[in-house]
């Protein structure tokens, strides 16, 4: 009887709250909201086109929260060099003992011969024009063979060595005696502590949108002073557009047309600052999801108590497959709300007003959980168009009060 | 007491009456003969050994060079395993992913509404056993890509066409695991468990017999490479991409012969009794 009790009183608290309908709640200052629609066109492609939905508990105990837009750390920078600069000796700037150098052959230009596969043991380093004793200034060789055997998918001919760490840092010079044609040159120093940082404003945004990036050179937890940043943004097609830094800090605006294509876009940065040991570069980027708004919520919903499910109305201006997400929180028996149920449905919408519903279903709710609800990271995507349109951290608030039942609390 | 006993009971029982087969999920790459070319049959045959019926697997062989989401990679997945359950009737499905196959399989997990094979597996997935997964990505793929930046002479990324190493780029994963994917930190958790065993270092040693388990030319690649990662890496991944969804099963030294360390390539072979814990994992 003791473990009927709540079911009882769940049953009887979803009863009351059946067939309810409202309104969404405003959009916070994370959430993501279309401000006008699209009609971009269908893409090519195979696309599912019946209706899926599929539901699963989730632990009441766990913590959810939107994770932090991603930081990129870069303490590495690449150079093109060209063969006279490298048969006489390409200047390396480093910061900290044992740099890696990472050589790539580049293809040829008009009219000359394109550059060899590099031969690690072929490699000099010199100090102040002067050539250091082989092999000993070199510690790691490696071969395009070998790093792709690792799993590095290097381009041909490359090769990896590594800058002895007892030569300690500063200027160096890397020979290659035989070197034609054009190089890559990728210069990483794992233990440097001169580290560009990057991070955008969120994870995602719409085309005809705008998101900011910050960005700082720092040597150890200092912003080194004259630090120059540049950067660009980059569609997945390879469109670029310069963003320019003011106190570290970009502002970013998406063009109208912009997402719809595979891929992520991405914001490039070049750092440059002068110190006491020489001149330091850095390079980093960041990855953002960009979407095409072709779909946004309609702003209110239907909530079916007996099925623990909503339905949503949805905008639409593009065929396509769309995708609502969201998770459930219910009331625990110690009156908290937690998260128990996560839900997916999918179906292929025509533009105009359509719905989507979203059903938790009644054995995914732990028993002695019930009213109030709440659904959170209510997502609307496009699946044709692999995009995020919509998001709501949190969507709504479902039913009333549920009475106090004493039980076990899976959220204790 | 009596409740307990019951349940365990029941449990046997459904597990006695379950099919359980094993499937094997290769990394990135487009492959054909996976058995051969990325496992050895040495590590399969050892593996489903442990199976109530040995001829219940498959070894999935597709396109691991697209987007995960691509048809040629999660829908091909979804396909061969889909074959497999409906042929074998399969009620109880393990999963075994290396490296960039447990993105493709945690893509299946995370998005059912994606295509409508999708459900059926995941309903008959009891588990997801992850060989290293790359669920964060790695350095490594943003020292290719932003080399590639440079490189390519008509503009960004053009000349590059694996699609799968750009995935798998730091800020992307964070990207995807963000948006797409569930099982990270702060992330709804996925359907089914994934697990992972995590490889914390590489031995290239050339007097050391255990470096030439999976190949010792592969192993010499993996000690540069591992310059690019953190203190606790595979060479190939850092251990916390390998932790990074899910839940940890096991770090290798915790659990593999004289604690030998695995490394990228030997957490697909039967190195140091990696083989014989998943034959054992086969009947449970």
């Amino acid at each position: 009887m003791k473990t009927l009790k709540p079911l009882v009183f769940s049953l009887l608290a979803l009863a009351v709250s059946a067939a309810q309908a409202g309104s969404l709640l405003p959009a916070g200052a994370a959430d993501q909201q279309p401000a006008r629609l699209v009609a971009a066109p269908l893409p090519a492609g195979d696309f599912e086109r019946q209706p899926v939905a599929l539901a699963w508990p989730l632990d009441p105990q766990a913590e959810l929260a939107a994770p932090a837009p991603h930081v990129a750390e870069s303490r590495e920078y690449w150079a093109n060099v060209d063969a006279a600069e490298l048969r006489t000796g390409y200047n390396l700037d480093t910061t900290a003992p044992g740099a890696l150098v990472r050589l790539s052959p580049v293809g040829a230009a008009s009219g000359k011969r394109g550059a060899m596969a590099i031969d690690p043991s072929q490699l000099r380093v010199m100090r102040d024009g002067r050539l250091l004793s082989q092999p000993a200034s070199l510690r790691q060789r490696a071969t395009a063979e070998q790093l792709r055997a690792a799993g590095m998918d290097v381009s041909d001919g490359t090769a990896v060595v590594q800058l002895e760490p007892a030569l300690g840092k500063g200027r160096f010079q890397l020979q290659l005696p035989r070197a034609e044609g054009r190089y890559l040159v990728h210069v990483y120093e794992p233990t440097s502590d001169v580290v560009l940082r990057a991070q955008a404003d969120r994870q995602r945004v719409l085309a005809g949108q705008a998101f900011e990036v910050s960005a700082e050179l720092r040597q150890g937890v200092l912003g080194m002073r004259g630090a120059r940043i540049e950067g660009q943004l980059v569609s997945p097609d390879g469109r670029t557009f310069p963003l320019e830094f003011r106190g570290g800090k970009a502002r970013a605006q998406l063009p109208e047309e912009a997402g719809g294509g595979p891929g992520l876009w991405e914001v490039q940065l070049f750092a440059g600052a002068a110190s006491a040991g020489g001149p330091v570069q850095r390079d980093a980027r960041t990855a953002i999801e960009v979407a095409r708004p072709t779909a946004r919520l309609a702003g209110g919903y239907a909530f079916d108590a007996a099925a623990i499910g909503f339905r949503l109305p949805v905008q639409v201006a593009a065929a396509g497959r769309y995708e609502l997400r969201g998770v459930l929180y219910a009331t625990s028996p110690a009156g908290r709300l937690v998260p128990v149920a996560q839900a997916h449905s999918a179906a292929w919408l025509e533009p105009g007003q359509r719905s989507l519903s979203l059903p938790f279903g009644p054995g995914n709710l732990p028993m002695g959980y019930g009213a109030p609800f709440e659904l959170r990271q209510l997502e609307l995507k496009d699946q044709t168009r692999m995009g995020t349109l919509e998001t709501r951290s949190v969507a709504l608030r479902e039913g009333k009060a549920r009475m106090h039942t004493p039980g076990p609390d899976l959220a204790r | 007491m009596r409740y307990l006993l019951l349940a365990a009971l029941a449990a046997l029982s459904s597990l006695s009456h379950a099919n359980t087969g094993v499937a094997f999920v290769h990394g990135t790459g487009k492959q054909t003969n996976a058995t051969a070319d990325y496992w050895t049959s040495t590590f399969v045959n050892n593996v489903r050994g442990g199976l109530p019926n040995s001829a219940n697997y498959v070894v999935i062989n597709c396109d691991f060079t697209k987007y995960m989401w691509d048809n040629a990679a999660a829908g091909c997945l979804a396909g061969q395993l889909t074959t497999f359950i409906n042929n074998r009737g399969i009620t109880r499905l393990i999963v075994i992913t290396h490296s960039n196959g447990g993105n493709v399989m945690r893509w299946i997990l995370s998005n059912p509404t994606w295509d409508s094979r999708y459900p059926n597996i995941i309903s008959k997935t009891v588990r997801v056993n992850a060989l290293a997964p790359s669920s964060a990505g790695t350095p490594l793929a943003d020292a290719v890509i932003a080399g590639n930046v440079f490189e390519a002479s008509l503009g960004w990324l053009l000349g590059y066409q694996n699609d799968a190493v750009r995935m798998q780029q730091t800020s992307w994963m964070a990207s995807y695991n963000a948006n797409w994917l569930y099982g990270t930190a702060g992330r709804p958790a996925l359907p089914k468990p994934f697990r992972s065993v995590v490889g914390t270092d590489v031995d290239s040693a050339i007097w050391d017999p255990d470096s030439y388990c999976g190949g010792y030319a592969e192993n010499v690649g993996l000690e540069t490479t591992q310059w690019w990662l953190n203190s606790c890496s595979d060479g190939f991944l850092n251990c916390s991409s390998q932790s990074a969804a899910g839940t940890v099963w096991f770090q290798d030294i915790a659990r593999m012969r004289d604690r030998e360390p695995l490394s990228h390539n030997q957490s697909r072979r039967a190195c140091f009794g990696l083989d014989t814990i998943l034959r054992a994992d086969m009947g449970s």
